[in-house]
């Protein structure tokens, strides 16, 4: 024997009721939470502009925060003592620029 | 008429609940040792810390802590509605559903740990998680309910925020930070226990081993002796490093001798027995609030010196 009646044919399922005391309660709670996430969201965006100020970008260097303020120069270029090693075979003098050739924004 | 039994009211939770939930007054212990590390480390080490992300730092210690304490109701809530001083905690009271606390204390974890993270080091997140894992795992889930040392080894939850603080300016973890590891972690025991010497009656009610209740208030007399005895020296230790100055070795030396003094009256006393007096009780008691005052003022002298120069070093050592 099957029952013939379709499911749910005739169900209602009531829609929660709430008190007022207990809309006011979800009314607090929903907007902490709100609050708490713009928090969340603020805090991360901060110390990603902190990181972003203090990180050393020039090429060869990584996505790197330091505390101290980084080890990059005011020119965002890293100091000659952090630069890549020099290719086998090659001396500090070849990698010179030639006399009298400064680079950019070297100190007079 | 009929006697029915009058049910509770339905409470609603308010954010003070919430607040209840996080444990707010160890938040502040935590987060003021953790200050100290990461001061006490900026100074030591000569390394500068962005205030800014020192600030967020120390905010995710406290995010942290409150995620423990939110993972320790969560579990605790059967034996917290037994004993009347936990009886009134957001969950036992009907306010937080337990899902709810589970939930908190999981988010603000993993929250907790990003942003410590990204506001220092990968070291100083791995301590902060490790922490929390350690009080809401390891003690409350473990240890708590299983041996009568569940606070001598769970003390080292607590211990970690100088630890965390240092590593979060420095990268690194060096002997001094693992010193003031070692301070809260022998403080533990003698602040703790006093407490539960006034409160074993409650512990025994809800089956939780703590000392007193499985070995008696004598045994656990000795043993706050025997750690406040232990802690005095080591507090000291800082000024052999270099890291405590002469603020720090005063305020140490004066506060180790008066905890000192309350440890051997309590042991003396008959704080915990059935027989004891109201004066024995309060002794116990005072010690316990004596306890909380000293490493605060412990912590503040050193953070005192490195954080306004007065820092003058000990000779001799």
């Amino acid at each position: 024997m099957t029952d013939s009646k379709e499911p749910y044919e005739g169900e209602f399922i009531p829609a929660a009721h709430l008190t007022p005391e207990a809309v006011a309660a979800r009314k607090k709670r929903n907007l902490w939470l709100g609050l708490a996430l713009l928090g969340f969201v603020v805090l991360v965006a901060i110390t990603t502009m902190i990181r972003l100020a203090n990180a050393n970008l020039s090429e060869g260097a990584g996505f790197y925060y330091s505390n101290s303020g980084g080890s990059a120069r005011e020119d965002g270029r890293m100091p000659i003592d952090d630069q890549p090693a020099l290719p086998p075979g090659m001396t500090q003098d070849q990698a010179a620029p030639p006399p009298g050739l400064e680079p950019e924004g070297a100190p007079e | 008429m009929t006697d029915a039994p009058a049910t509770p009211a339905k409470r609603y939770a308010t954010a003070s609940d919430y607040v209840n939930l996080m444990k707010p007054r160890i938040m502040m212990l935590v987060v003021f040792t953790a200050a100290a590390g990461l001061i006490a480390a900026s100074s030591a080490t000569q390394t500068p810390i962005n205030p800014l992300m020192a600030v967020i730092a120390l905010l995710a210690v406290a995010l942290g802590s409150g995620a423990a304490g939110a993972i320790n109701m969560w579990f605790d809530s059967d034996i917290d509605a037994i004993m009347t001083r936990t009886a009134t905690r957001p969950i036992p009271s009907g306010a937080v559903p337990r899902e709810e606390a589970i939930a908190m204390g999981l988010i603000m974890s993993g929250v907790s740990v990003m942003l410590m993270w990204l506001a220092s080091n990968w070291l100083a997140a791995a301590l902060l998680a490790f922490s929390i894992f350690y009080y809401g795992v390891i003690y409350t889930m473990w240890l708590k309910r299983s041996t009568p040392q569940n606070i001598v080894i769970g003390g080292g939850a607590g211990a970690f925020p100088p630890v965390i603080g240092w590593a979060a300016v420095t990268g690194n973890t060096p002997v001094d930070a693992w010193i003031l590891f070692a301070i809260i972690f022998f403080w533990t025991p003698p602040h703790f226990w006093a407490l539960s010497l006034l409160a074993h009656g409650e512990y025994e009610k809800a089956g939780v081993p703590m000392l007193p209740v499985t070995h008696g208030a004598k045994a656990t007399r000795l043993q706050m002796l025997i750690y406040t005895i232990l802690l005095v020296p080591l507090a000291l230790a800082p000024v052999a490093t270099g890291l405590g100055g002469w603020i720090y070795a005063v305020t140490a030396g004066v506060l180790g001798a008066v905890f000192l003094t309350y440890a051997v009256r309590v042991f003396l006393s008959k704080a915990g027995d059935d027989d004891c007096t109201g004066a024995e009780k309060k002794l116990a008691r005072s010690m316990f609030l004596f306890s909380i005052l000293y490493l605060f003022v412990v912590f503040a002298a050193l953070i005192l010196e490195h954080a306004t120069g007065l820092y003058f070093a000990v000779k001799g050592f």
